[in-house]
């Protein structure tokens, strides 16, 4: 963060490298001031709002949409977008609470999150490899994914959620932490972890920036891509469990918000939607700007409809705003 | 009187001086060529002439009354109509609309009229002799050669007063080219000024009246084609001083087992049984005039391009060009042309675009060993003296110089023993030029071979051991020795034989 740049035409050194820093953080600054600016208002007019207990409910409603917009911060790094995780996740869901009246639940656990990561590895394949725009091959994935649910389930789901969904989703470690909580810090660690400190990472990166240099520099396209769209499939079925055992159930359409909250969790985060910038910092602060929003909306009156309007407004904003920095860069 | 005429024009570039006091003129009724070497300046100027550059300085006239064009708009409508080489159709329209563009005719109730769009289209192609090109074909079903047809009667349908033919032949078989000849003659006579830019010396020779030359973007002069021979017209192209001062070239030491041996490489029309080889501490050149094949050569080799037929060889062992990753282990490296959109990711940071190459040699188990890629990286800062803040800085802070430098450092990484380097001194400053100089002989004297492709003659003749001329897809001739010089590879790269060891194509 220190290093100034070494020439950048006739501007002021120090003056570029505290405009670079900013550029660089603003990324990260922006959900965070958000976040303290939703606190503050959530105070004024609920003042029972912000306690730590209410403060910790917020956070494991994060931690399911985190999950989720992980996988959707790898497509979009790459410069794609996954619009499939909405029947993903609900594929995911139903799958397990449906075969965990059959067979052993962890049975139906590994049965469930291998056919999300299948999903996205087919999502993948024809990105990769048919070249087909991610925006098309995820929206037909979506659909075909929504009437396969809807024919495996004969349009209502069966079965509950097992008992360690429960517990991952609501459960608390020893009456105090949630267990959810737990598992996103360790899932983030290791996910910002592969972003920055990995080949993979690294590769992610240059194609989302370049991928005409990435390629001749020897960098396997098509490979990376299909690991970001699989694991962006794996990261909606583990949001999936965690909703159903949040809800102690699946039902058809429980993924339908989460495709327009986790492409905003992302792009609130800071992840250029044009891909190669940003990072799985920012979509933490985006997932929790994203929840917080949606309730303080309802303590100051607002309804579903008018929340919805307010999301895609703040999309749109945020892709203002980032958006209008890139082109003043060009 | 002239009836277009420019006259002490300056055209710059950022820092790049494209045309300095350049100076042209036409009458009506002549064929009027432009020569000169890449980037002398001759499209710089047609571009001035028909509105799509501003000049910084200068004036243009046309029938002794000065003008100025806002915009190729405003140019065309004083009858200045360029024919491009990069074609300006549309490609999913049919060649009628393409025609009649902006000039659609309307019927009594201002809707298309259709139908006298194809006979006006079918008689204007008749014109010029091209009966074969149905005008309601889709532009995107013609051949290459179609569409610049199309491209030419275009223009010609707009009844120009100037009509501007940049390499607009280029695709043409000689038939067709003869045709589109005829009809400029015609418009000749009927007191068309035409501006004619070729690379075809034979071109210029048979068409032309006179020629003016251009040079690092100055006028050299102009000729009476007829009165002016070869050897004259190419002296004017080439006459000027060496601009830098080149390494030494060391006593070659051939080694008899060739590094790189291709045969026959083919690729569609753009590369015709391209054959070769290149030694361990060999400097060999790919020149000719731009767009002859070299950039299409180097992919191929670096295995870009599907369809590549032919046989190479690398140290002895077979290889089959098939993508970057599969070159990279036969030992290939590329430099590629543009650096910003090709060779490096700008707003990454130097280290990484350095280590881009070779990740998985400074990770162990997928995981960045920082220490390993630090010690890669400074040790490619120093030997190639890198000028960057920090590693961390993005590269697209540092000068083109040091960006190259960047670039060819992620190479050097890779250990790669045959290196292609597509023009890696363009638009760099002398000092970084000198220094990347410096670097390729020390390559080459350890072992290396470097097929390098330079739009520069003088660094042609200045770096290479041998230099091979492409033109049309084709190795044209071999050059080496005292037989080097920028006049040969000249004469070779315009299909003139100036050299008895220039052989024909």
């Amino acid at each position: 963060m220190s290093a100034a740049p070494n020439s950048v035409g006739a501007q002021d050194p120090a003056a570029a490298a505290s405009s670079a820093w900013l550029r660089r953080n603003r990324a990260t600054i922006i959900p965070y001031l958000l976040i303290a600016l939703l606190l503050v208002v959530a105070a004024i007019r609920t003042p029972g709002f912000v306690t730590p207990a209410n403060i910790q409910q917020q956070l494991v409603l994060a931690s399911y949409l985190g999950v989720i917009a992980a996988g959707q911060t790898l497509v979009i790094l790459t410069g794609g977008i996954d619009l499939s995780v909405a029947w993903n996740l609900n594929l995911s869901a139903i799958l397990l609470t449906q075969l965990s009246a059959q067979m052993n639940p962890f049975a139906a656990l590994v049965i469930a999150l291998a056919s999300s990561a299948l999903v996205g590895f087919i999502n993948g394949l024809g990105v990769a490899w048919l070249r087909i725009p991610s925006l098309v091959m995820t929206l037909g994935m979506n659909a075909v994914l929504a009437g396969f649910t809807l024919v495996y389930t004969n349009g209502s789901p069966q079965g509950d959620a097992p008992q360690f969904a429960r517990d991952l989703s609501v459960g608390k470690i020893g009456g105090t932490l949630n267990w959810a909580l737990v598992f996103w810090a360790i899932f983030s660690a290791a996910l910002i972890f592969l972003l920055r400190k990995t080949v993979y990472g690294r590769r992610l990166y240059a194609i989302g920036n370049n991928p005409k240099a990435s390629y001749l520099s020897g960098v396997p396209v098509r490979r990376v891509l299909v690991i970001a769209y699989t694991l962006c499939g794996l990261c909606a079925g583990i949001g999936g469990v965690m909703l159903t055992g949040y809800s102690a159930q699946s039902y058809l359409g429980m993924g339908d918000p989460l495709v327009l909250q986790s492409i905003a969790a992302v792009v609130v985060g800071g992840t250029s939607i044009l891909g190669g910038s940003g990072g799985y910092g920012g979509t933490i602060a985006g997932a929790i700007t994203v929840v917080l929003l949606q309730n303080v909306l309802q303590i100051v009156g607002i309804r579903p409809a008018g929340q919805q309007i307010l999301y895609g407004l703040i999309i749109l904003i945020m892709l203002f705003v980032y958006g209008r920095g890139a082109r003043v860069r060009e | 009187m002239a009836l277009l005429a420019a006259t002490g024009i300056d055209k710059r570039f950022g820092g790049v001086v494209a045309l300095r006091d350049a100076s042209f003129s036409c009458d009506a009724g002549e064929i009027h060529a432009l020569l000169g070497e890449n980037g002398a300046g001759k499209s710089t100027m047609v571009k001035v002439l028909c509105g799509v550059h501003r000049p910084d300085a200068g004036t243009l006239a046309l029938d002794g009354k000065s003008v100025d064009f806002r915009d190729p708009a405003a140019a065309t409508a004083s009858g200045i109509v360029p024919v491009f080489q990069e074609l300006s159709l549309i490609p999913d329209l049919t060649v009628a609309e393409n025609l009649f563009m902006q000039a659609e005719p309307r019927n009594r109730l201002g809707l298309l009229d259709r139908k006298r769009m194809n006979r006006d289209s079918a008689a204007l192609l008749g014109r010029l002799g091209f009966t074969g090109i149905d005008p309601a074909a889709t532009v995107r079903d013609l051949s290459l050669a179609e569409r610049q047809i199309v491209e030419i009667a275009k223009a010609i349908g707009r009844n120009p007063r100037v009509l501007i033919l940049d390499e607009a032949t280029s695709a043409l078989n000689s038939q067709q080219v003869g045709q589109v000849f005829a009809v400029v003659r015609q418009l000749r006579a009927q007191g068309v000024a035409i501006v004619f830019i070729s690379h075809r010396m034979d071109e210029v020779r048979h068409l032309c009246d006179r020629a003016t030359v251009f040079r690092d973007g100055q006028t050299v002069g102009t000729v009476e084609v007829a009165r002016a021979g070869n050897d004259e017209i190419v002296q004017m192209m080439i006459g000027r001083p060496l601009r830098e001062a080149f390494p030494p070239r060391p006593p070659v030491a051939i080694d008899p087992q060739p590094l790189l041996e291709v045969r026959d490489l083919s690729l569609g029309s753009d590369l015709r049984n391209v054959c070769f080889t290149l030694h361990r501490g060999e400097i060999l050149g790919l020149s000719g005039l731009e767009g002859q094949g070299q950039g299409e050569l180097l992919f191929a080799l670096f295995g870009i391009f599907a369809g590549v037929t032919g046989e190479v060889r690398v140290a002895g062992k077979p290889y089959h060009p098939g993508d970057p990753r599969g070159a990279m282990a036969a030992n290939l490296a590329l430099v590629p042309e543009d650096r910003k959109t090709q060779g490096l990711i700008l707003p990454l940071p130097v280290g990484e675009n350095i280590t881009l190459a070779t990740l998985p040699d400074v990770a162990s188990a997928g995981i960045i060993d920082e220490a390993k890629e630090d010690a890669a990286t400074g040790e490619m800062q120093m030997r190639l003296a890198i000028k960057t803040a920090s590693m961390d800085t993005p590269v697209r802070f540092l000068s083109g110089g040091n960006q190259q430098k960047v670039s060819i450092a992620k190479w050097l990484l890779t250990g790669a023993e045959v290196l292609l380097l597509h023009d890696p001194t363009r638009g760099i400053d002398v000092g970084a030029k000198l220094e990347i100089y410096t670097l390729m002989r020390d390559l080459t004297a350890q072992g290396n071979g470097i097929l390098f492709f330079s739009t520069d003659l003088a660094e042609i003749v200045g770096l290479c051991d041998r230099a091979l001329v492409m033109y049309e897809g084709a190795v044209a001739s071999e050059l080496s020795g005292p037989d080097l010089t920028e006049a040969n590879l000249v004469s070779a790269a315009v299909g003139v034989a100036a050299s008895p060891r220039a052989a024909t194509a």
